[in-house]
């Protein structure tokens, strides 16, 4: 990250940004601040990395900016929706038809099928999915598991595992992809197969994905790195793919 | 999950003692109200004060209840029924049953009511006389039961009880007084007197294949005294039928035959008033009413303890389903627990629901119902347990018990609205202990809950 393009970011230029944090603080009971006035704009289609050592303050931006965590201060827009004007239900809508998200330990269900995984956030839609199962083997094929729908989570590699995940966060195609340390258990190996389809799918779809890591291979595919130190946005970094 | 299954646990137990404990007591109310003390019926007597012989003679009215009393008690309303009585007011005693156990089985002291046919007739087998069988009598002269023949039915009756060192006395030929005996007295000796004296049991189906237990009796003279008029003697009574409507310690008669020997006894008065009257209730709800009746009509109702068992098995009741309901609060308190600790071991699947869409509401309500689906399943385990529990003991009880009087075939009544009752219960404890964690869970951020935190 020598000689970085330093970019400060403004919330009002161009086309209505996917995601917008203004001086967005958040503080834990009884912590010092996780994030510490970070204000940031992600344009539609960014990859966008986000990296930084172990507490800096990443899940903490990841879980604001998805309205998984609504309670700090400052301003998030999300789809030019101020999250903290949402009511529950509200925001769990567009969770819902919005926000895909993969985290590092998967969160299977593991008493369930591969395709009863995949097919869970079918359960919250407010109508009833069309072509439901053809859409879960549709996915399950782009993910690279097709003929594993009927096998338990167990009987599955962790690779695999992650496969299901991010197959369950795109079924409902979300406009937005949200990663938390996807690679964090794999081998290096089978990290960088699932890089391979983040990114083949970032084309394909050009969704807006916020990809947490420390790794250097994920920032490689980014088409932007933000690096958080302390809680604040220290380095903010717009590369061509395939750069670093 | 395995917090999952000792909540449910704690939830079947629960339901298990409070169903087995609930079948248990109506069981066992079932046995004191249905067969023992039925409450539906009451005994009217003679108030006590003129039982005595001093207002006799004195001049008094003599005890007994007149025909005229019967007749008011039996249009008073809440009475389906009122049946006079007419116990034999003199000493008798008796022995019989040689053809059925082998020996006789005496009484020293046998008492004896007169009853109008149609209280028993139900119970007879079609055809079989209740009358007084004296017109019908041949009167041939007999020195023993021989005498009379088998085929003619009649049996040797002596004018005179035998005295040892005397001529036997005089016999003459005729058919035995039909007589029934209580269910209860049926029970009393299958229960005590059968096991203590070696002898079988009675089986309905025994008494009535016997054609006929012949009782040798003795009129007018007992263990304990003699008649004070007549010439004590000697007759048959033969046992035609099992009545619940019989008295239950002793024999019951007809009336005519009652009134016939009461004159012959004990004089006309003992012949024309009433013992007592059984009043038939309505439903047992007139019981009140209809025991005022009889005190203005200035009678008694003898109650037979009914009222301090009806107390003592309701508060058996009590207690068993407080120790029972005090089971489940404490079951409850593990199942509110249990669900604590079962929804906090998934919180990280739950914060998964609420990021893929789930609200709070969604989350509140799916775990409410699974409380409510836990709370069935559990409940109906628990009454299946209780189940299997009654019918062991009803096996025990039928197997190892001794008999005695009364022993039921089956100590549980599991009806199905306290079932329901008890169903529901668990379902609605599971629910309730369930509601505060499902608030609770349901308040937290998914961040917070796919991290494991708590908040
Ligand atoms: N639930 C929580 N309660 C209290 N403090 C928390 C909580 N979650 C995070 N923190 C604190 O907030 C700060 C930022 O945490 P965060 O998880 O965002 O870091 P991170 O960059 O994702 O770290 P890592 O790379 O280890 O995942 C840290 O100091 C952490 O200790
Ligand atoms: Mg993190």
């Amino acid at each position: 990250m020598s000689e970085p393009t330093v970019l400060t970011p403004d919330p009002t230029a161009g086309a209505v940004p996917e995601i917008a944090l203004r001086d967005v603080r958040k503080r834990y009971p009884g912590g010092r601040a996780a994030l510490d006035g970070v204000s940031l704009a992600i344009a539609p289609g960014e990859l966008v990395a986000v990296t930084g050592r172990s507490g800096s303050g990443k899940s903490t931006l990841l879980h604001v900016a998805g309205a998984l965590d609504r309670d700090f201060e400052g301003e998030v827009r999300v789809l030019g929706r101020s999250l903290s004007t949402l009511s529950d239900a509200e925001a769990a809508a567009l969770r819902h038809a919005s926000i895909g998200y993969v985290f590092q330990a998967f969160h299977l269900v593991a008493a369930w099928t591969v395709r009863q995984n995949v097919a869970l956030p079918a359960s919250f839609a407010p109508a009833p999915v069309p072509d439901l199962a053809a859409r879960v083997d549709r996915w399950l094929e782009r993910v690279g598991l097709a003929g594993r729908g009927d096998d338990l989570p167990t009987a599955l590699s962790g690779g695999q595992r992650q496969r299901v995940a991010i197959a369950r966060a795109l079924l409902m195609e979300p406009r937005i992809l949200l990663c938390d340390e996807p690679t964090g258990s794999l081998d290096a190996e089978t990290g960088a197969s699932i890089l391979g389809l983040f990114q083949s799918l970032h084309e394909e779809r050009s969704m807006t994905v916020l990809l947490v890591t420390h790794e250097a291979r994920a920032t490689a595919i980014a088409t932007r790195v933000l690096t958080l130190a302390d809680g604040k946005l220290v380095d903010d970094v717009v590369q061509s793919r395939g750069a670093a | 999950m395995r917090t999952f299954w000792v909540a449910a646990l704690g939830i079947a137990a629960g339901v298990a003692t409070l169903t087995f404990f609930l079948a248990l007591a109506s069981g066992m109310r079932a046995v004191v109200f249905g067969k023992i003390l039925p409450l539906d019926q009451v005994e009217v007597i003679p108030p006590e004060s003129s039982v005595g012989s001093v207002f006799s003679m004195l001049g008094a009215r003599p005890p007994g209840i007149d025909e005229a009393q019967a007749q008011a008690l039996r249009r008073a309303d809440g009475v389906r029924l009122a049946l006079p009585r007419l116990r034999l007011a003199f000493p008798t005693s008796g022995r019989g049953g040689r053809a059925m156990f082998g020996r006789d089985v005496g009484a020293g002291e046998i008492p004896a009511d007169g009853v109008d046919p149609s209280m028993v007739r139900a119970d007879l087998r079609a055809g079989t006389a209740f009358d007084d069988p004296s017109a019908r009598a041949s009167h041939r002269a007999c020195a023993t039961d021989a005498d009379c023949g088998v085929a003619s039915g009649e049996y040797c009756d002596l004018v005179a009880l035998p005295q040892s060192g005397q001529p036997r006395p005089a016999g003459e030929c005729s058919p035995p007084i039909p007589a029934v005996v209580s269910p209860y007295l049926v029970e009393v000796f299958n229960g005590a007197i059968a096991p203590a004296h070696g002898l079988p049991r009675l089986g309905e189906m025994l008494l009535r294949q016997a054609e006929g237990l012949i009782l040798e009796w003795d009129l007018g003279r007992a263990g304990l005294g003699a008649a004070r008029q007549g010439t004590p003697r000697r007759v048959h009574a033969k046992l035609v039928g099992v009545s619940p409507r019989a008295m239950d310690l002793g024999v019951t008669i007809p009336m005519s035959v009652a009134r016939r020997l009461n004159r012959e006894y004990a004089g006309e008065d003992a012949a024309t008033r009433y013992s007592s009257v059984v009043v038939y209730l309505r439903d047992p709800s007139w019981m009140t009413e209809v025991a005022a009746r009889v005190r203005a009509e200035g009678l008694e109702v003898r109650t037979r303890g009914a009222e301090q068992m009806g107390l003592l098995a309701t508060a058996v009741t009590v207690i068993l389903s407080l120790a029972s309901v005090v089971t489940v609060l404490v079951a409850a308190l593990n199942i509110a627990h249990g669900f604590a600790a079962m929804i906090s071991e998934r919180q990280g699947e739950l914060g998964l629901l609420r990021a893929l869409g789930a609200t709070r509401r969604d989350v509140r309500w799916l775990l409410v119902l699974e409380a409510a689906a836990i709370g069935a399943g559990a409940a109906s385990l628990g009454v299946g347990l209780a189940r299997l529990g009654g019918w062991a003991c009803d096996l025990v009880a039928r197997t190892r018990l001794p008999d005695f009087p009364f022993k039921p075939d089956t100590w549980f009544v599991f009806g199905w609205r306290s079932v329901l009752g008890v169903l529901l219960f668990g379902v609605a404890a599971c629910v309730l202990a369930a509601l505060r964690p499902a608030w609770r869970a349901a308040k937290i951020d998914p961040a917070a809950a796919l991290s494991g935190g708590v908040g």
